[in-house]
């Protein structure tokens, strides 16, 4: 996992699944300055419900949040717990990235 | 193959064990999106665990990774914190508006499996099994011209065909063969999917012999299956086309069958014959297998083609039994209630059975209880392996937690040759279990009683049984049955 900081943005890249453990080292990288969270999942087979619920609570305090290349099992995940069109999950979600790199 | 892991309650380990649940349900056969769903149940599963199991020291527990040719199922043993899943139940509007995610998780786990059993084991802690079915391509999706085979027997005496062992490039065909041989209506569902008949001749978990015609047709098929951690198989899936049956080819396929069995060290093979008929007893008779069980209630009720009818109850499976290598005695203890039964099984058998007296029994502490539950039969298993102080309560807590699944039936497997059973025997009739009968060799090369507990109404009268011990089993179970009824 890759955690970078520019002023107030925190970008973290994970090189495994966001789950429970990844969960913890995140928010103990993050100070109430951050306003900016970007989380580049390229390389996660999996997200779980774990981490799922720390975006939602990211989210719910107001601050900013950038998701890049999600695996498709994060939309079977906010459809089971009822969570798909309750958040502005197509402007969190960014999905360009991976193929903006390919092509460079 | 199966699996066992024993790791810490440490949330460091979640992403180590779903990389080894995705790989292993991917070599199980899961393509790759269920594979996904499947691993993303077990690394919930293993989050609850470290959360709610051991909040505040990490303790180790245990996941078993089982599969067969329909289904992969994660088991996970724990001895941690009580805690019941059906009392965490996600709410929505309570996670979008407070933040509360409560049971998320568990509900997961519920969309992403076949099945979730949560099991209460006393003592011995807590049992979460989650499973996933395995979906093929089914034979009629490969080959959708493929028509039911009506027509009339061919041939001469003098047609030729030949036997071979089969190998995985016989799948298909084989799959071909019960489709135009059954329609729907075999009961091994697994044979219409030719990816798993493939995996299971590539894993030797399945032995058995195809016949062609000169034309190189497939016409018969007949195929032994090991049974897991044991020596001894289940002749389970047999076939001849009909425009080629009474020309010999069960026969020669069957006395194939039996040598390759002997060449692969196999020490006995199983026959399971259903009940609404007598004809594959018949069969199994004719080739000195020997019957040794009459299991209740054992799978749902079904059409027979050639009855045309509905079986109206679930269908009860006669258990007949060969030794595949002579054995002349066994010394077993034998609880009282079934001493004469039990013996006048090994004698027809033909092994001699010395009954051993049980002293002073050095007791073990804790009973040792492996559960396997059935999802298409809807029932249980319970396999005995050591019988503690705490017997009465762990056996109670197990069945009472499998009895609200609306199980037909539970059956209960004692080691013969545990001192302990005939003190075990008292509490395992109190609580329903009646007479099943015996099982040789069928776990780690010991000897087994099973009783069983059926939950649903069944009419003995249709139960039709070809053998003379048959009959008296059927009897003494019948006698128990109604008695524990009253």
């Amino acid at each position: 996992m890759r955690i970078e900081r520019e002023g107030q943005k925190l970008t973290v890249r994970l090189e495994r699944d966001f789950n429970l453990f990844v969960k913890k080292e995140i928010k103990a990288r993050l100070s109430p300055d951050i306003e900016k969270l970007e989380i580049d999942l390229t390389r996660s087979k999996l997200i779980d419900s774990e981490g799922v619920i720390f975006l939602h609570h990211w989210m719910a305090k107001g601050k900013h949040l950038q998701i890049i290349n999600p695996p498709a099992i994060l939309l079977k995940i906010l459809e089971v717990l009822n969570l798909d069109d309750q958040l502005d999950w197509p402007n969190i979600i960014s999905e360009t990235k991976l193929q903006k790199e390919v092509s460079s | 193959m199966d699996a066992v892991i024993e790791l810490e309650a440490r949330s460091e380990l979640i992403g180590s064990v779903a990389d080894f649940a995705y790989k292993w349900a991917l070599n199980a056969g899961l393509p790759h999106e269920a594979a996904l769903e499947f691993t993303l149940a077990v690394d919930e599963l293993v989050t609850n665990i470290v959360l709610f199991a051991f909040p505040d020291s990490p303790k180790r527990f245990k996941l078993r990774f089982k599969r067969n040719l329909s289904i992969v199922e994660v088991i996970a043993n724990e001895l941690g914190e009580p805690f019941d899943p059906d009392r965490h139940v996600y709410d929505a509007q309570q996670a979008l508006e407070h933040g509360d995610f409560e049971g998320a998780g568990l509900a997961l786990i519920h969309a992403l499996t076949d099945e979730f059993v949560f099991i209460n084991k006393g003592k011995e802690g807590k049992e979460f099994r989650l499973s996933k079915q395995i979906m093929d391509l089914h034979i009629t999706d490969l080959d959708e011209e493929l028509e039911i085979d009506t027509s009339p027997a061919i041939g001469t005496a003098h047609t030729t065909y030949q036997v071979f062992s089969i190998t995985p490039d016989d799948a298909e065909d084989i799959s071909r063969l019960i489709y135009r041989t059954y329609d729907y209506t075999y009961t091994k569902e697994e044979l219409y999917f030719p990816k798993k008949i493939e995996r299971a001749i590539q894993q030797k978990e399945k032995l058995g012999v195809i016949v062609r015609s000169a034309e190189g047709d497939a016409v018969g098929y007949f195929a032994v299956i090991r049974i897991t951690d044991s020596q001894v198989a289940e002749v389970a899936e047999a076939v001849v086309s009909p425009p080629h049956r009474q020309k010999g080819i069960m026969t020669r396929m069957m006395k194939n069958l039996i040598r390759i069995s002997k060449e692969n060290g196999l020490l006995g093979l199983y026959g399971h014959a259903v009940t609404p008929h007598k004809i594959s007893q018949r069969v199994n008779a004719k080739y000195d297998f020997k019957s040794t069980a009459l299991m209740l209630a054992e799978s749902p009720a079904v059409t027979y083609k050639k009855l045309h009818e509905t079986y109206p109850q679930p269908v009860s499976i006669l258990v007949d039994f060969k030794l595949l290598k002579p054995i002349k005695q066994v010394n077993l203890y034998l609880p009282d209630p079934y001493q004469k039964m039990i013996t006048s099984i090994f004698e027809n058998l033909g092994i001699r059975c010395r009954t051993l007296k049980s002293h002073d029994i050095e007791w073990m502490h804790h009973s040792d209880i492996q559960i396997e539950i059935d999802y298409r039969d809807n029932t249980a298993l319970l396999v005995i392996r050591e019988i503690g102080k705490d017997f009465k309560q762990i056996l109670g807590k197990i069945t009472g937690s499998l009895a609200v699944k609306k199980l037909n039936a539970i059956y209960l497997d004692i080691p013969l040759d545990d001192p302990a059973i005939h003190h075990a025997m008292d509490t395992i009739q109190a609580m329903g279990y009646i007479f099943c009968g015996v099982f040789p060799l069928i776990k780690h090369d010991r000897y087994y009683l099973r009783m069983q507990k059926v939950y649903v109404n069944l009419d003995f009268s249709i139960i039709a049984i070809h053998s003379e011990l048959g009959q008296e089993i059927k009897s003494l179970i019948k006698k128990e049955y109604h008695a524990n009824r009253t």
